[in-house]
């Protein structure tokens, strides 16, 4: 049976690169678009008439993502799968220097709280299906790892996510649930707004390896861990 | 002459605790008031007249740290030790997330939690840089123990605590290798005024936990006990009341 997935900042960058990743394998997928006019997933939809459906979703508003919600449930009974990938790049500065306290709270309104929205709101339609919730976190969030001296405000925001992912295992694996937590390595993506060429990787060739990790089956289900896209393993 | 410390959160329970013992060892405190209605603190002032200065202080508004750092500038040219232990819980604590959960509620606790000792840090660096002393101390908590966590619920919380453990690891980074030493503390089940009333709930008694806290906060972190130059502030960790350090 056609599986069926959800996807919070699908525009462009990594998030569409799941998008497209999905759809090839053959997945049902609402992509949750923030920026309206930007035309790749228009696009994509073209290609996937009957696969893809676009969404408004604004994962910094609880009801933009249960408006989001409803959407998805006229046309669908159940979401087998969870992807939370919407992030942003903001808290910059230097203890030093000057740092951006409102783009932290941004960055952790987004990054931390935002999944937790999205999760929230769209429990109602897994009751049945899969059961998984993945989500794009980042080594940034591994404190035991750390090594940068400034701009707090990602960092801070993917360490709040981790604790929020626990916590939220803690209370849903015991009914059913499974997880995926996915650090996506450097990819070349809009964090800052505009696209980044210094990365590692191209979205797609980390988009591989997360779908492969978000839908196949693990054996260690009963243990929270951040994989990155090389099958490595991440300390918090 | 004394040393000189700030300390926010100051008002009552755990805060007020620690400000008093820090008086009772001589020390100079600077203490940034966020309930002035509170009697306690004017009450200590006139035990320790002249060593005990009121800051007026909210942790969550940038403008309100700069004014504090600079008020404190005024009559001192040096602060050698800052405790950030100002800190709230939500009353919704207890949901699960299928209960209902109050966004802006984690975003407030975040704000004072976790942005709060950011923002008291950097805005006092000119202060502490002039200390030989150079001390950072945190009053965190276990439940921001990713690894440790069990909790089905309380996510405002625990995430503002687990995003403070990161951002005092990114501070040492960047103020260890300038000679600041730092303390990341749980201070244990405290019977203090998180909930707004004095909890009866909890393992110590508000005085009782102070003193651990001071102890740890004062003395030098040795390797070795016998040997005191074998220091280990190179290494951030979290300690608890009892000493055991708590993974992250």
């Amino acid at each position: 049976m056609e599986k069926i997935c959800v996807i919070s900042g699908a525009d462009r960058g990594l998030g569409f690169g799941l998008c497209q990743e999905l759809l090839e394998k053959g997945w049902k997928v609402f992509a949750g678009q923030y920026i309206a006019n930007w035309k790749e997933l228009s696009e994509l939809k073209e290609k996937h008439e009957e696969k893809l459906f676009i969404i408004p979703m604004d994962v910094s508003f609880v009801e933009s993502v249960q408006k989001a919600f409803r959407m998805v449930k006229e046309q669908v009974d159940h979401v087998d799968m969870i992807i939370s990938n919407a992030g942003i790049f903001s808290g910059k500065g230097d203890l030093r220097g000057e740092i951006d306290y409102k783009g932290a709270e941004a960055a952790y309104n987004i990054n931390a709280i935002g999944p937790i929205r999205l999760v929230e709101s769209f429990l109602p339609l897994m009751k049945s299906g899969l059961k998984r919730l993945c989500f794009v976190s980042s080594e940034v969030g591994s404190i035991s790892m750390a090594y940068r001296d400034r701009d707090f405000g990602y960092s801070i925001s993917k360490t709040g996510l981790n604790m929020a992912i626990k916590i939220m295992f803690n209370d849903l694996h015991p009914h059913g649930y499974t997880f995926r937590s996915y650090h996506p390595g450097w990819v070349r993506t809009y964090m800052s707004g505009s696209k980044n060429n210094n990365g590692d990787l191209e979205p797609i060739e980390s988009a591989i390896p997360a779908i492969k990790l978000f839908t196949e089956d693990r054996e260690d289900e009963e243990r929270l861990v951040m994989i990155d896209y090389l099958s490595g393993e991440w300390p918090y | 002459m004394s040393k000189i410390a700030f300390i926010t959160g100051p008002d009552r329970g755990l805060g007020f605790a620690m400000t008093e013992r820090l008086l009772d060892k001589g020390w100079k405190v600077y203490a940034g008031q966020y309930m002035p209605q509170w009697t306690e603190l004017s009450d200590l002032c006139k035990k320790y007249e002249g060593n005990l200065i009121l800051i007026p202080l909210d942790v969550s508004k940038e403008e309100s740290v700069k004014k504090a750092s600079e008020m404190v500038s005024e009559t001192t040219d040096i602060v050698d030790l800052i405790i950030n232990n100002a800190g709230i819980i939500s009353k919704t604590y207890n949901k699960k997330i299928s209960m209902g959960l109050d966004y802006s509620e984690m975003e407030r606790v975040f704000n004072v939690n976790t942005l709060g000792p950011l923002r008291v840090v950097e805005a006092f660096l000119p202060l502490t840089d002039k200390s030989a002393m150079k001390r950072l101390c945190f009053v965190s908590s276990e439940s921001g123990s990713i690894n440790n966590s069990n909790r089905q619920d309380n996510y405002g919380y625990c995430m503002s605590k687990a995003a403070l453990n990161m951002n005092v690891m990114m501070m040492f980074n960047r103020l260890r290798p300038e000679g600041y030493t730092f303390r990341l503390y749980h201070p244990g089940w405290v019977r203090g005024y998180m909930f707004g009333k004095k909890s009866e709930e909890g393992n110590l008694e508000p005085s009782e936990a102070a003193i651990p806290a001071i102890t740890y906060f004062l003395r030098d972190r040795c390797r070795d006990p016998h040997d005191s130059k074998r220091t280990d502030e190179d290494r951030l960790v979290l300690r608890d009341w009892l000493g055991r350090e708590l993974s992250w």
